[in-house]
């Protein structure tokens, strides 16, 4: 009797094991928050489903999982990471992105040529998976007339009330290199651009959005530059806020997907990929986060249309998408100096 | 029973190892790390940058006056309190519950604590409605994004551990000594001040050592009360290590860090134990 119970543990403990290793699993690299939240519904959870692969999650903002894959280079934990625009530039000059084959991933045929994004020696190290702006951001109660202008930043009457984006955002450094550029400088040169700061009075640099969302939903600041995403939230949540697109065009940046040099399960990756860059998940991801599909042929609901990255009628080549190779060049100085100015030294 | 030598070394084995492995090994690979530059070579230079930059020592000087100010202000705050639970409450019931209530904010995550100095310190926020109706300031008052919020969130969450520190001295403490006191014609501000607070200095010395190391570690609370607008070491740390990418250089950030905080404990025992010398020798030519 006691060896046949016996017997039975050993067994149902074999065919446990069994099915854990049928189970195949990947471990990803993302967002958390809501754009973890997006990620987790339209992509890591339906592509469980169809495909029987775990998606184990690791949240964590983009610098720090680059941070994290540069740790771990010499035995890789993460099989695919997310990561913005720019530090996956990084991921690429740091060498701890593996190349995506596109025969492994058949869906990468539907992706626009600008969001494979390609080392020099033709492989793909990053895939799109959507496009977000960062425009102005207002209170639409104390601010009647919409801003057209990131000079209006500027505006005597919102000093001291100016949200921007800190040098550890990654939104942070574009966004001062572009006002460097609109003050006249150029990457070599940034003191127009540092002048110019030193004339604008702000209310706080945010490293996260979190912290942007509460300085405008406590009236710390009325006007500043934000996520497009955040706003929509915001505005959704019953906030006068709003959101404009400058004259001289919204900032863009996207989000994508990479897969990790040295990952154990380089088949799986590539299918989690195909299936991230499929016209469903793009337009559920749309949907949620308003990041404008780098997948093509993705039919949109006009109020969905409407929140756009490049605007209800735009598209892809309406968006200043920002140079980070040339801003990666310069990003030691280019964040010393915004992180100097924020604190007023 | 007394433990033989191999006894005590076995004992010791474990915790020795554990420091060791995640603390010494650690920071000695840190301390190495910050010796290199770029390209991997030995070089002070990180430390040049460190010293020759006003803008690292200002946010070193920022750091630790924060970290002075919220020990100052939970020391005042904690104190009373303490003293309030130890001597005051009788009802042993009621400490428990007190004791309860000065550790369940320790269960809250310092980020939503620190949101929720957002809200109650903002322009609009709880704090500034209420200095406006009480007519104490007629429009708001900067209270956020600046080094006052850091220290408000801070000393806010260090206070627990100033409170527990003292009252766990002053409960040991032993009550006959000041009934002594008052017996032999002390009053009450003079037994306090003679007898209570000397015997009680234990219990602020590492409530004191406790809530300075923290809040000079401390990151979450400065990120988000600071807006940017103040930077503190472990910001900058962290910028190193998770933006720009310069690891030895952020090394350096913490190495440095590391070492002032240790010269300046060290000052401050020296001079605390200098101190009681001279009230020894005092006291001896009293007698």
């Amino acid at each position: 009797m006691k060896k046949t119970a016996l017997s039975v543990v050993v067994t149902m403990l074999a065919t446990a094991g069994g099915t854990a290793q049928a189970n195949e699993s990947l471990n990803v690299s993302a967002y958390g928050g809501s754009w973890g939240d997006a990620l987790q519904a339209c992509i890591f959870t339906p592509f469980e489903e169809a495909t029987g692969i775990d998606v184990v999650v690791e949240p964590s903002a983009s610098s720090v999982t680059l941070s994290k894959l540069q740790a771990e280079a010499s035995s890789p934990i993460m099989d695919v990471a997310w990561m913005d625009g720019g530090v996956s530039e990084l991921a690429r000059d740091s060498g701890v992105v593996a190349p995506i084959d596109p025969s492994l991933a058949p869906g990468l045929a539907g992706v626009i040529d600008q969001a494979k994004y390609k080392t020099e020696g033709g492989g793909i190290y990053a895939v799109g998976n959507g496009y977000f702006a960062v425009g102005i951001v207002y209170n639409s109660e104390e601010i009647t007339t919409p801003p057209t202008s990131w000079e209006d930043l500027w505006n005597a009457e919102y000093a001291g009330r100016v949200i921007l984006p800190s040098a550890v955002n990654s939104i942070g450094v574009p966004i001062f290199a572009a006002f460097n550029a609109l003050a006249g400088g150029t990457l070599d040169d940034l003191t127009p651009g540092i002048e110019k700061m030193k004339t604008l009075e702000p209310a706080l640099f945010f490293d996260s959005s979190g912290v942007a969302n509460s300085g405008f939903q406590t009236g710390e600041g009325v006007i500043g530059a934000h996520y497009a995403t955040q706003a929509f939230t915001m505005a959704d949540g019953g906030l006068p806020i709003a959101y404009a697109i400058p004259k001289e065009g919204a900032m863009a940046s996207d989000i994508r997907i990479h897969i990790v040099k040295g990952t154990k399960n380089s088949e799986a990756a590539h299918k989690l990929v195909d299936f991230a860059v499929q016209p469903a998940q793009a337009g559920c991801l749309a949907t949620r986060l308003q990041v404008g599909p780098s997948t093509s042929g993705v039919e949109l609901p006009p109020e969905v249309a409407a929140r756009m990255p490049w605007g209800a009628d735009g598209s892809i080549d309406d968006l200043a998408v920002a140079d980070w190779t040339a801003i990666n060049a310069y990003r030691d100085a280019l964040s010393e100096a915004w992180t100097r100015l924020a604190s007023g030294n | 029973m007394r433990i033989g030598f191999w006894g005590a070394i076995l004992l010791l084995a474990a915790p020795l190892a554990f420091m060791l492995a995640f603390f010494a090994a650690p920071f000695v690979a840190i301390a190495f790390n910050s010796l290199q530059d770029p390209d991997g070579g030995l070089s002070m230079s990180n430390y040049v940058r460190l010293v020759t930059d006003p803008y690292y020592l200002k946010a070193m000087g920022t750091t630790l006056s924060i970290a002075g100010w919220v020990t100052l202000i939970t020391l005042l705050l904690g104190y009373p309190l303490a003293y309030f639970m130890v001597f005051r409450v009788r009802k042993r019931w009621l400490k428990r519950i007190l004791y309860i209530l000065v550790v369940t904010p320790l269960f809250t995550s310092n980020v939503v604590r620190a949101f929720s100095w957002i809200i109650l310190l903002g322009r609009n926020g709880f704090v500034n409605d209420l200095l406006i109706w009480l007519h104490l300031t007629d429009k708001p008052l900067p209270l956020l994004f600046n080094k006052v919020s850091i220290i408000i969130g801070l000393a806010y969450i260090m206070l627990p551990f100033m409170i527990l520190s003292v009252a766990a001295i002053l409960q040991n403490l032993d009550h006959r000594l000041k009934d002594a006191a008052r017996d032999l014609g002390a009053g009450p501000w003079s037994t306090f001040f003679h007898v209570t607070l000397p015997l009680s200095l234990p219990g602020i010395v590492s409530g004191a050592l406790m809530v300075f190391t923290l809040c000079v570690s401390a990151y979450v609370t400065p990120s988000i009360l600071s807006g940017g607008r103040e930077v503190v070491m472990s910001m900058l740390v962290f910028q190193q290590y998770a933006t720009v990418l310069n690891f030895s250089f952020g090394a350096t950030l913490a190495v440095a860090l590391l070492i002032t905080a240790f010269l300046l404990l060290a000052v401050y025992h020296s001079a605390r134990f200098a101190f009681a010398k001279a009230r020894q020798m005092r006291g001896n030519h009293a007698a």
